[in-house]
């Protein structure tokens, strides 16, 4: 009986996050990826003050950090972390420069997981990532937003990451929100606020 | 010939080490009243969240990120590492006696970089010394601890109480030095952790900006 009423309670709860975010038909999202495609396609410039947070099951507290990040169309992008510490990285020429709290270094753009982290998000900056081989997508909708979620095909890259979720604003072609499922169960969740669209980036911003 | 060619690659290694791994002699002390059994490291014996920002330098490579340690109900310590983007690289249980791997990412997963870790971070966690003899200068009071072959190195300011570093020796060689700075007995603002024998050294600044 008691096992019932949890089967019931469970099936109700799961039931309510399934509401939450329905699936999109295969016409609807088309339409969102074409859409999404072509405006930002015309992106030349972003830039994006952001927060992100990082949960870990054993932690009391999330642990937060926030920064600031700037691309320039084809392949320059600066990611800069500014509290509580300075930490920056940019993508520029297929090379990656680090200021790591003023320890400067600079590697070659050939490490995997930095040519990923560089696709990931130049990619669904500009819509290319809805191609990306890698990834198979699932598309969702709630009241205020189009969500496309990113699996993994491979088990390789299943080992890194579970799933991603893009949050799109209606209305809004940019990415607002981005969750990061890991294959440890941690999450990660970056919300970008202030986003300027093809206003111009100082030269510095690329520079470190 | 092989036999030269041998023989004179054993002595290079040998000098190499005699080099690379001075002898380890406290300078400048005086045998202080041996008043403490056991001397302790607080700094991680709280149950709160010890959040750092976190510099590895490995032979030249640096690696950054967030490193994460919390006392665990047991009396152990859970300790992870993740990437400044948030993604977690490492992730172990460790306690005096026990080591278990809970996650790590596939580009760390060597056995070299493992026991790596396990060693240092069970001597940075270490929390009692069984003190076997104490001296002192005019800004340390210094307790040495000692197991078998290994020594180490108790620094406690005298003004403050707080202990500023760790020298670990083996068979009288320094190996790790560890050095901390704090305003608070159970917190470290600032860890440093040298290898003597090894180009490996870890920084690790307190962030405070939690939710």
């Amino acid at each position: 009986m008691i096992k019932n009423i949890a089967l019931g309670v469970l099936l109700l709860v799961s039931g309510f996050a399934i509401a939450q975010n329905t699936a999109m038909t295969g016409t609807e999202a088309k339409a969102f990826v074409t859409k999404v495609s072509a405006k930002s396609r015309q992106i030349k410039t972003l830039q994006s003050d952001f927060t992100q947070t990082k949960k870990m099951d054993f932690l009391d507290k999330s642990i937060i950090t926030q920064g600031r990040m700037s691309l320039k169309a084809p392949n320059m992008l600066s990611w800069k972390y500014t509290k509580p510490y300075q930490y920056a990285i940019v993508f520029k020429d297929n090379k990656i420069f680090i200021n790591d709290q003023g320890k400067k270094s600079s590697v070659d753009a050939k490490s995997k997981t930095f040519e990923k982290i560089n696709k990931l998000i130049v990619g669904s900056s500009n819509g290319q990532m809805f191609n990306d081989p890698e990834f198979t997508v699932a598309y969702f909708k709630n009241n205020g937003f189009n969500i496309a979620k990113f699996t993994p095909k491979s088990s390789q890259l299943l080992k890194y990451i579970r799933q991603i979720e893009l949050y799109f604003p209606k209305n809004q072609s940019t990415v607002s929100q981005v969750n990061m499922l890991e294959a440890s169960g941690d999450t990660t969740n970056i919300v970008f606020k202030n986003t300027k669209i093809n206003a111009p980036v100082p030269a510095s911003e690329f520079s470190l | 010939m092989h036999r030269f060619l041998r023989q004179s690659f054993l002595y290079s290694i040998l000098l190499l080490s005699l080099i690379s791994c001075k002898t380890y002699q406290l300078t400048d002390v005086k045998p202080a009243p041996d008043t403490l059994k056991t001397a302790e490291n607080l700094y991680f014996s709280s149950g709160a969240d010890y959040v750092y920002k976190c510099q590895m330098d490995i032979y030249g490579n640096p690696v950054s990120g967030i490193l994460i340690i919390k006392k665990t109900e047991g009396g152990a310590h859970r300790v992870a590492l993740a990437s400044d983007f948030g993604n977690k690289l490492i992730d172990f249980t460790i306690s005096d006696t026990d080591f278990k791997v809970n996650y790590v990412v596939p580009d760390l997963d060597r056995k070299i970089v493992i026991n790596f870790l396990k060693n240092d971070f069970r001597r940075l966690l270490k929390k009692q010394y069984p003190v076997n003899q104490a001296f002192e200068n005019p800004q340390f009071r210094i307790y040495l601890s000692q197991s078998g072959r290994e020594k180490y190195y108790l620094f406690f300011d005298k003004e403050s109480e707080m202990l500023r570093q760790i020298i670990y020796t083996e068979k009288n060689r320094e190996k790790i030095d560890f050095s901390f700075g704090a305003k608070k007995h159970i917190f470290a603002d600032s860890i440093q952790l040298q290898h003597r024998d090894y180009k490996i050294s870890i920084r690790l600044f307190q962030i405070t900006e939690t939710e």
